[in-house]
């Protein structure tokens, strides 16, 4: 190898060390993840997952339904503190891994994903073919390692 | 190794711990589990890096069989995990679409759950005697009964005829009264006849009369039956009350706890454009 060849790769290792500092720089301080910005359809933005206008009317009105008086300016406060209480509370769950952890959680999961799938293969002759038929497209595209202590039958 | 210690070789010694750092914080940027990659001792399957372990199948097999794993042959086992397995795809799917955040079932059953074993790491700690006796003397109003007065309130169309009641049946035993015959506190008596009766149902001594009242819908006529002062009960009769207000109080302090710490971790912002908006609306 000569010495301008040479010279040539090492800027492309420099250059290529740097971009993964900075990249990787980027994602630790979380710029790289997509920022939702507030829109004319969020209320409000809680670790940038939105929380819809419509939820917030619908939660004013079901409030509304209930008092004698009007809803005041304290009462909105009130009801998107709580709004935004909750998507903390959900989003602590979710990152607390209770979907998988949590045996009512993970029943509830398991029943949606299910009648999402239902859903999709209702037209289908043999549902529980069909289903089958879905478990494996998952089994197929899935990275599956088995314990080497684990024998299977 | 004195190749490695000339100018050059410091040079490239320098190059390669900067590439090996940029390529270290390049992945530790990434989601990339290293503990995942293998399957550790206590795993049974790795499905896309997320371990399913030899815990899991002893809960699922209790869950299934209501046997531990322990009792079940290698091929019920087997089967427990394949379930497992197709289990941890639905799940992983589940994730893929985001359902987990938008389904108003799975979203009720996580905030329902994180609520409970929020509050449960309270009820959790044993609550001593003392901590009950101290909560008693801090919040006495709490448990303390208000005065409650027994009134019978008779309610005429006229004047005439109430006090033609009052004059010849002055214990007016043949008048049905308005009010329920137990003892009341005085704010519910006040929810039945108004302010202005009940103050003066309060003046009355046991046993005494009203004269006629006249009101916009009759005239009322009072006796007051009975007069049961405030009191505060002592602590061992209303132990069981200190205990489960104690215990709701706890949970709730516990509850706001938990959310102030999530707030302080959160990035939350509001649109007040919209929130204003619709306070015109």
């Amino acid at each position: 190898m000569n010495s301008s060849s040479r010279k040539y790769s090492l800027r492309i290792l420099a250059a290529c060390a740097l971009s993964g500092a900075v990249l990787g720089m980027l994602d630790i301080t979380g710029w790289l993840t997509p920022n939702q910005q507030l829109n004319e359809e969020s209320i409000a933005t809680v670790n940038n997952t939105n929380i819809r206008l419509l939820e917030y009317q619908r939660a004013l009105n079901m409030l509304a339904s209930e008092k004698r008086d009007a809803v005041s300016q304290q009462d909105r406060n009130l009801v998107l503190q709580r709004l935004i209480d909750e998507e903390l509370l959900i989003q602590h769950g979710i990152n607390s891994e209770l979907i998988r952890n949590d045996l009512a959680v993970r029943a509830v999961v398991l029943e949606s994903i299910l009648a999402g799938i239902m859903i999709d293969i209702e037209a289908s002759n043999n549902k529980s073919e069909a289903l089958e038929d879905y478990l494996h497209s998952l089994h197929r595209s899935a990275d599956i390692k088995w314990s080497s202590s684990w024998v299977q039958p | 190794m004195s190749a490695l210690l000339t100018p050059t070789g410091y040079i490239n010694v320098g190059r390669s711990f900067l590439a090996l750092a940029g390529l270290t914080i390049a992945l530790m940027g990434s989601s990339l589990n290293f503990d995942s990659l293998t399957v550790g001792s206590n795993e049974l399957v790795l499905v896309n890096q997320r371990p399913i372990s030899l815990k899991q199948l002893n809960f699922a097999a209790q869950r299934l069989t209501g046997a531990s794993a322990d009792t079940l042959d290698h091929e019920q086992k087997h089967t427990i995990v394949k379930l497992l397995i197709d289990e941890e795809l639905l799940i992983q799917r589940a994730e893929s679409l985001g359902i987990a955040s938008v389904d108003p079932g799975i979203r009720k059953a996580l905030a329902r759950t994180v609520i409970n074993q929020t509050t449960q790491e309270f009820l959790d700690n044993p609550i001593s005697e003392q901590q009950l006796q101290n909560f008693y003397l801090s919040h006495q109003s709490l448990f303390t009964q208000p005065l409650r007065i027994k009134l019978k309130a008779y309610k005429f169309d006229r004047l005439a005829k109430a006090s033609q009641a009052f004059e010849f049946d002055p214990q007016l035993a043949n008048q049905p009264s308005v009010l329920p015959s137990s003892a009341l506190p005085v704010h519910m008596v006040r929810r039945y006849l108004g302010n202005k009766l009940t103050n003066i149902a309060l003046n009355l001594e046991a046993g005494q009369t009203s004269s006629p009242i006249s009101q916009p819908d009759g005239v009322y006529l009072l006796t007051l039956i009975d007069r049961h002062p405030e009191q505060t009960p002592p602590f061992t009769q209303v132990r069981s009350q200190i205990e489960a207000e104690y215990k709701r109080r706890g949970r709730d302090t516990a509850l706001q706890l938990k959310l102030a710490t999530l707030r302080r971790q959160a990035v939350i912002e509001i649109n007040h454009e919209q929130h204003v908006k619709t306070y015109y609306e």
